[in-house]
């Protein structure tokens, strides 16, 4: 009788390791990081990533978040380079950093948040067969603005942390670039949802690049 | 087969409070979902395994047939069927940390489990009647 329970473990354990196995070929691909493309001629650096289909339904705060972080699945894209890698990247170009908020400012109740400082970036978003458009047309708000991305800096934060987080749909202490638009306390107040625009994003699991372009010196 | 059938209803009630954990903003943008079923799904299992430990009965066939009916309507009215498809297999993939498993492969074993698992508990059931009766 206990072997034959001992088979029934061995029956749920064996579902769960399937389908592990079942994503394991593919997943050697996915987890390997990709090289940042930076110009600095042209003041850009961009950034490989991939969609994740769970935001085209659910809301979230996150816009783009490392594969290998904390909140590497909590975002409408999987970002496939580490957030810090990506900070130095911005500094490379010559971006300067907010860096004007702290863990106390994302307690904010709705009306008293603060937004994020730092460059100006104007981010665009690309994939096989689509040309580069603004990265807000991927976004899907419950209200209508324009998006205003910061480089909020926050290395400290990041490199405490390890959510990952590159950017932020709103004002943020720890995400690299977050949008200035929207002051702390945003979504966790529920002022505006943000989705994954699914009319406009291609499928779950597709290959997109992020170019960040510092918006100041044009 | 008692631990079959717990196995069985513990994964079924995992599944729904790991969704509702899924479906609170704040929790959802701080924990992995996909542990909180995982972990669950043991717990419960112990659990239950311990409390019927020493008593024939432990969720029957008909138990398990309407619970799964009554969480499917649960998790219909509070999803609707477009999260549905993609929400259960989202957290299940986060928790094995397999994000390129497409949601159709996750809804296929799941359906696999839920389906299957209790086709297998409906006709032990029907054996065990019969092998009484006759």
């Amino acid at each position: 009788m206990k072997f034959k329970k001992l088979g029934l473990w061995v029956i749920a354990a064996a579902t769960v390791l399937s389908l592990n196995a079942l994503g394991s070929g593919h997943a050697q691909a996915a987890t390997k990081d990709q090289p940042l493309k930076i110009s600095k001629k042209n003041k850009t650096v961009t950034m490989q990533a991939e969609v994740n289909g769970t935001y085209f339904t659910e809301p979230t705060r996150h816009g783009i978040v490392y594969q290998g972080g904390t909140n590497g699945e909590k975002a409408i894209l999987r970002g496939l380079t580490s957030e810090k890698t990506f900070y130095k990247a911005l500094k490379k170009i010559g971006a300067k950093a907010g860096n004007n908020l702290t863990a106390k400012d994302m307690t904010a109740g709705a009306k008293n948040g603060k937004s994020v400082k730092g460059d100006k970036l104007k981010v665009t978003i690309q994939w096989k067969g689509q040309k580069a458009m603004n990265f807000q047309k991927i976004i899907k708000s419950t209200k209508k603005y324009k998006t205003d991305f910061r480089f909020g800096g926050n290395l400290a934060s990041a490199k405490k942390n390890n959510t990952g987080c590159v950017l932020c749909l709103d004002s943020c202490a720890t995400g690299i670039v977050s949008d200035a638009a929207w002051p702390t306390g945003t979504t966790q107040n529920k002022v505006a949802e943000f989705r994954g625009n699914k009319k406009v994003l291609p499928k779950d699991g597709t290959r997109v690049q992020v170019t960040f372009k510092l918006a100041h010196k044009d | 087969m008692k631990a079959i059938r717990i196995i069985y209803n513990s994964f079924i009630w995992s599944l729904l409070i790991a969704l509702f954990c899924f479906d609170n903003l704040w929790l959802q943008m701080r924990v992995n979902t996909g542990y909180i079923f995982m972990a669950l799904w043991v717990v419960l299992s112990l659990l239950f395994n311990l409390i019927f430990r020493k008593q024939s009965f432990g969720f029957g066939g008909w138990f398990s047939l309407v619970n799964l009916v009554i969480c499917v309507i649960i998790t219909l009215v509070s999803f609707g069927w477009t999260r549905l498809q993609t929400v259960p297999a989202a957290l299940i993939r986060e928790g094995l940390h397999q994000n390129t498993l497409s949601f159709t492969t996750v809804n296929i074993v799941l359906l696999f489990i839920i389906i299957g698992g209790l086709l297998w508990i409906m006709m032990a059931h029907r054996h065990g009647k019969s092998y009484k009766q006759a």
